[in-house]
């Protein structure tokens, strides 16, 4: 007896329960109750019996005393068919303790995470929103569903129909005790959900949920009463049920009303067909139970595997409530910077998605039926496709729910919301998709799950391997480009070295022509010796994989690094469809060159990308609202070049595994076919992996938490003027592309005035500290003195120069300087948000800067804000890292001590409460820093400005600014002039001896205005000393202070690339 | 024996509503083979069956102002009977299961048949009922589910166990 059938269509192939119930038939027979032998006497002394007894016996204690209720209310409440439903929901529904259990998982990740503010708890309530909100409810509409379901098959309805319940009492008391039994539900998921989403929001929430449970309700009874019409009712009526719950209340309204009305014709449907039932006229028949997912069926592939693995785990598209807490799990570190990369989610899906398909394959091989099956026409095409469908029914709610975060802006403001969530679906699906297809091929020749499994692992091992080699080799040939690219510029060799030699010097570099010998490895073993011989579009397609996607980055990259808008928006097109034109040569079964010749072969390959990509383009400014110019880089540097690229080759896969894969015959060993599953497999993987990165990439370097600047190498590393941010001089695409259109001179010149506000920062930091001096941000104004500065510079440089070669070079300073205003614009606009209002300050202050004054100064400051987005950024990962109301009103104050005229208090709030995503940064040190840093910054902007005032009024007139410097002898000037001047065909030196008189002359400015601290530092320097040195490469030179009350000399020497602190040195220098 | 339509049925509740005791007669003589087939089902015994029968009319009897639709008069007094079998069961002591009912029982038509009784009638009060009810009175596991109120997943085990209990009672019994 070790048969554990209960259930009565399970036991059609069981011999023993075959007996059993041949048992119990025989047993129904031989025990059926004779004729009854009572008579009319019988019941005459029965009622007699019972009228005395009736007098003198009270009715028994256990049984409730329901007096009949008249109301319809009471009608509804208390009725039989209530205690019949009451059973059965509560088998299904949630008891307390499940539901309490729900909660807590919700509630658990905030406990464990310690979600404080920011992104983090940004995207995890979001998660919290939709699970309670939606997948919560899904579920019980569902427990619901089953149980009037279960009333249905069970003919319960009918009985209650013959006893004389009436159908519209039936269906009431359907629907209303259904609604009873969930409102405790509901009631709490809107208490839980109140502090978060305001009282009144949740009870109409509460109240919008109850309307759609009762309708849904009518709708369930008559789908499973009069299906023909119900199906059609729900099609309208569900999806308008869903966005009520998650939409805008005007949304809600209007989908309730709708619902509402469909809920009104289901309930006259379902009592019209009771009626004919009760009427005899339409009798219903048993029916043998249907699948709830029998529309799903209908819908999937005529695979038989499919169909059967569906009908034999039919909960298979259920369980949401597991997998809604996977997809807690999955989208809180999907958008929670810092944490689980979603590169380890993807690759966790994809493990799975290949466990699911190997054991597929390997339990048919070990229950013995594999061989039954295979001689039945089943093929690996078959499998293939049972199986991938399998893992997308059993993750599609981990897909949707992680598709609806991204959608409801989880992922950040700047993110494209719509292309975010068609991204991170598709990305999911594939990686599911591309996992199943790798453990079914895993799975084909293992015989045990040992050996499946330790395939399945080393294929995806390979492929993870593969990925990165990949990207790997993608990268290092962008550097290598953009180096070459910027040698055209012999002023930044040293920079370019330097970058390049600790590129060189990085252990990482060893190992991408080990990578790449691998990748090219694997791509000859996949293609073999001669690619052109090779008749087997198999091996082509592996080739294709494993060359084409750096070839792919290759190409991109060439695009990215010219810095038009026009090329971008015309090259892209044509890239995505030439590289979809070269993939799709393995689609053609035969070779390539008749695969080509095939009539109206390259419509698909060829338009397929570019209308996906015109698609997203169109979707993107209408959903943007905005000026497709001004919208066009932030999209071209972001989604759309991955998003394409996802579609594209989501499509092709499929088309290509679908035609051109499993064709040859299975061989005991096929290394080419395992060649390119895995080569399928990386690619897939590969383009959210590098979408990833390169959204990885955009983060600055400093934002990663690297906190120790002075390690990095000196030259690699630029403190940029327009935003003070410290940067990697390859960090990042758009930082080499800013690079790329400043000149090298411009970037001395850029680096001149970083490194007076560096001087300035040590000589504050050696006085007292901090400097706690209310200075405003770096301002309209100061960025107005560098165009002011414009001809003073050009003055200035045919003062020195005497022949035409520094002539030019006096030149070269006046374009590359209007360069770099058009950069910092530029800039501007790929940072800021208020791209129109960045857009009209440039506007105003190159034309007309009267009209600037005139605006009012709250614009202003909002297009500084946005111009200078460090300000902007700063002040946000204060609010985030716990600023809280009474720190943003004292920086609002400081503010507004500043300047007064310029500073709108209210405006400043308004930045302080500006969102800007957070990438990889947090913690209360790092706030703490970034405080004194802002500070810092707000005092440095401050004496900047006195420094640029002052050089632009002695550089003025004319002549050449050095006699002005106070203190310098007349002889020593001459001599430093003559210097000079024997000298001045270096642009070297011609940058050294600007750096030295604006250093002194921010020295003074700085006096000046610091004249009212009595305690400064500065007012105590007794003299300065400037020295120089000429190397074998450069010149050097130095600018010493000496303060007496210090007791020695502390020497600050000025070179290329900044100040540094050192002691004493006896050089050549004059005395000033 | 008369054939009552329910509508009759409907009115003779209808005065017993209405405090008509006259009406009692005709409406038990009205269900009393309804009554009889699903008590001795459960039972298989004359004495108990017609003990419960009473019981079940004395409290519908009582009752019977509570009852909301009239028609469904005979749902509701199936189930008052049913528990009322339970009920008495419950408080039979096991020896007295052992007694011959031969007296008071149709005869035996076969040895197989008298195997078959006493293997019912050695099972525990929860599988006879639940198998008389599936087996005997022929009724579904969602009606069997709402008439014991327990899940129907239960009444899936009960029924597989007694039928268990059942076949090896039998097969005691060949052995034997």
């Amino acid at each position: 007896m070790n048969c554990s059938h209960s259930e009565p269509e399970n036991t059609l192939d069981c011999a023993e329960c075959q007996s059993l119930l041949a048992l119990s038939a025989r047993l129904g027979s031989r025990l059926a109750p004779p004729p009854s032998p009572l008579g009319a006497d019988w019941a005459r002394r029965t009622a007699e019996a019972v009228l005395q007894r009736a007098q003198s016996e009270p009715p028994p204690p256990d049984l409730k005393n329901r007096l009949p209720g008249q109301s319809p209310w009471r009608s509804v409440h208390s009725n039989p068919l209530v205690h019949i439903v009451r059973r059965e929901r509560t088998r299904r529904m949630f008891r307390l303790p499940g539901l309490a259990a729900v909660l807590l998982l919700y509630a658990l990740p905030g406990w464990l995470f310690n979600f404080a503010g920011g992104e983090e708890q940004w995207a995890y309530m979001g998660v919290v929103r939709l699970g309670l909100t939606v997948v919560l409810p899904l579920f019980l509409l569902a427990a619901e569903s089953a149980s009037l379901s279960s009333l249905v098959r069970g003919r319960c309805l009918e009985e209650m129909l013959h006893a004389g319940m009436p159908p519209g009492l039936l269906t009431d008391t359907l629907a209303f005790n259904g609604l009873r039994a969930l409102l405790p539900v509901l009631a709490l998921i809107g208490l839980v959900l109140a502090p978060l989403q305001g009282g009144g929001s949740m009870l109409a929430w509460c109240g919008s949920a109850a309307a759609v449970f009762a309708c849904v309700s009518y709708l369930t009874q008559a789908a499973l009463l009069v299906p023909q019409r119900a199906t059609r009712i729900a099609a309208v009526g569900l999806p308008l049920a869903v966005g009520s719950l998650a939409g805008t209340p005007a949304l809600a309204v209007g989908c309730l009303a709708t619902l509402s009305l469909c809920a009104v014709q289901a309930r006259r449907d379902s009592q019209l067909r009771l009626a004919g039932i009760d009427q005899g006229k339409a009798p219903a028949a048993r029916k043998r139970r249907t699948p709830w997912h029998s529309l799903v069926l209908s819908r999937l592939p005529n695979s038989a595997v499919l169909r059967r693995e569906v009908q034999r785990h039919p909960e298979l598209p259920l369980a949401p409530l597991g997998l809604a807490a996977a997809a807690l799990a999955a989208a809180a570190a999907w958008w929670s910077p810092g944490s689980v990369s979603p590169l380890l989610v993807l690759a966790g899906l994809c493990a799975v998605a290949a466990w699911e398909g190997q054991s597929l394959l390997v339990r048919e091989k070990t229950s013995g039926t594999f061989e039954v099956l295979a001689h039945s026409n089943l093929d690996r095409r078959d499998w293939l496709q049972a199986a991938g469908w399998l893992s997308v029914l059993r993750w599609w709610p981990l897909v949707l729910v992680t598709s609806l975060c991204a959608l409801s802006g989880t992922g950040g403001t700047d993110t494209w919301l719509p292309g975010a969530a068609v991204g991170t679906a598709l990305s999911l699906t594939a990686a599911l998709w591309s996992g199943s297809r790798l453990g079914v091929g895993s799975g084909w020749r293992c015989a045990s799950q040992r050996s499946a499994l330790g395939q399945t692992a080393r294929q995806l091992g390979v492929s993870a391997v593969t990925c990165l080699v990949v990207l790997k080799v993608a990268f290092s040939l962008r550097d290598l480009l953009l180096q070459w690219h910027s040698r055209d510029y012999p002023v930044v060799s040293e920079t370019l070295d330097a970058s390049l030699g600790a590129l060189l010097n990085s252990p990482e570099l060893l190992a991408v022509p080990l990578v790449a010998l691998f990748t090219w490895w694997c791509a000859r073993r996949a293609v073999g010796d001669d690619v052109t011989s090779s008749a087997r579009d198999g091996n082509l397609w592996a080739a294709a994989s494993a060359l084409g996607f750096p070839l792919v980055i290759f190409l991109d990259l060439l695009v990215e690094s010219h810095n038009s808008q026009t090329v971008r928006l015309t090259a892209l097109p044509c890239l995505w469809a030439g590289l979809a034109f070269w993939l799709s040569a393995p689609l053609r079964p035969v070779s390539v060159y008749a695969g080509w010749r095939q009539p109206r072969s390259w419509v698909l390959p060829l338009l397929l990308p570019c209308l996906i990509w015109l698609a997203c383009c169109v979707t993107f400014w209408t959903t943007r609202n905005s000026d497709w110019l001004a919208s066009a880089p932030t999209m071209t540097d972001g989604l759309a070049h991955w998003l394409p690229a996802c579609l594209g080759w989501a499509v092709l896969l499929v088309l290509v595994a679908e035609r051109a894969g499993w064709q040859a015959p299975a061989s005991p060993v096929d290394r080419g076919a395992a060649l390119r599953r895995w080569a399928c497999a990386a690619l897939l993987l590969a383009a959210p992996a590098w979408a990833q990165l390169r959204n990885w990439q955009l983060v600055e370097s400093w934002q990663r938490g690297t906190p120790d600047i002075a390690s990095w190498p000196p030259a690699s590393r630029y403190l940029r003027l327009s935003d003070g941010r410290r940067v990697f001089l390859q960090d990042s695409p758009q930082n080499i592309k800013f690079h790329n259109s400043v000149s090298p001179f411009t970037l001395g010149q850029l680096q001149y005035f970083d490194s007076s506000l560096d001087s300035n920062l040590v000589a504050s930091s050696l006085s007292r500290g901090p400097v706690s001096a209310s200075l405003p941000p770096f301002s309209p104004e100061a960025f107005a003195e560098l165009q002011r500065l414009r001809p003073r510079l050009t003055a200035l440089a045919y003062e020195v120069a005497t022949n035409a070669d520094v002539a030019a070079c006096g030149e070269q300073v006046i374009n590359l300087l209007d360069r770099a205003l058009h950069c910092f614009w530029r800039e501007a606009l790929r940072r800021g948000d208020q791209t129109r209002a960045v857009a009209a300050w440039r506007e105003h202050v190159r034309f007309d800067r009267a009209l600037v004054e005139r605006q009012q100064v709250v614009w202003q400051v909002r297009a500084t804000v946005n111009l200078f987005h460090r300000w902007q950024e700063a002040l946000l990962m204060l609010r985030q890292n716990h600023l809280n109301a009474q720190d943003r009103s004292l920086i609002a104050h400081e503010l507004e001590q500043t300047r007064p005229d310029l500073v709108d208090r209210q405006v400043v709030e308004e930045s302080l409460q500006y969102r800007l995503p957070k990438r990889g940064w947090g913690g209360q040190e790092e706030a703490t820093r970034l405080t004194r840093w802002l500070w810092h910054r707000l005092a440095l902007a401050r004496l900047n400005q006195a420094a640029a005032l002052r050089s632009s009024v002695r550089a003025g007139g004319g002549q050449l600014s050095l006699g002005p410097i106070p203190g310098l002898e007349p002889e020593l000037e001459k001599d430093w002039r003559a210097e000079l001047l024997r000298d001045q065909q270096s642009v070297s030196r011609f940058r050294l001896l600007l750096q030295a008189c604006r250093l002194v002359l921010a020295i003074e400015e700085a006096r000046d205005r610091l004249g009212s601290y009595p305690t400064s530092w500065i007012n105590r320097v007794g003299s300065y000393r400037v020295a120089y040195r000429k190397t074998d490469s450069s010149y050097s030179l130095r600018l010493s202070l000496w303060v007496p009350e210090l007791q020695h000399d502390e020497l600050l020497y000025l070179t290329s690339t900044g100040f540094r602190m050192s002691g004493v040195e006896e050089w050549n220098s004059w005395r000033i | 024996m008369v054939d009552h339509r329910p509508a009759e049925l409907e009115k003779l509740v209808l005065r017993l509503q209405g405090g008509d005791p006259s009406a009692l007669e005709s409406l038990i003589s009205a269900t009393q083979d309804m009554g009889w087939q699903t008590a001795y089902g459960l039972l298989q015994n004359r004495e108990e069956t017609e003990d419960a029968l009473q019981d079940a009319y004395l409290l519908a009897y009582q009752k019977i102002g509570q009852l909301q639709e009239p028609r469904a008069f005979a749902g509701w007094f199936k189930r008052i009977l049913v528990h009322r079998c339970l009920r008495l069961k419950q408080r039979q002591s096991p020896l007295e299961l052992d007694h011959d009912p031969a007296e008071h029982e149709p005869a035996p038509e076969v040895e197989a048949t008298l195997d078959l009784r006493t293997a019912f009638r050695k099972l525990a009060d929860g599988d006879r009922t639940v198998l008389g009810l599936r087996e005997v009175l022929d009724l579904s596991y969602d009606e069997i589910s709402a008439l014991l109120e327990v899940p129907l997943s239960t009444v899936k085990t009960r029924l597989y166990h007694a039928r268990q209990r059942l076949q090896r009672f039998l097969q005691r019994g060949a052995s034997r």
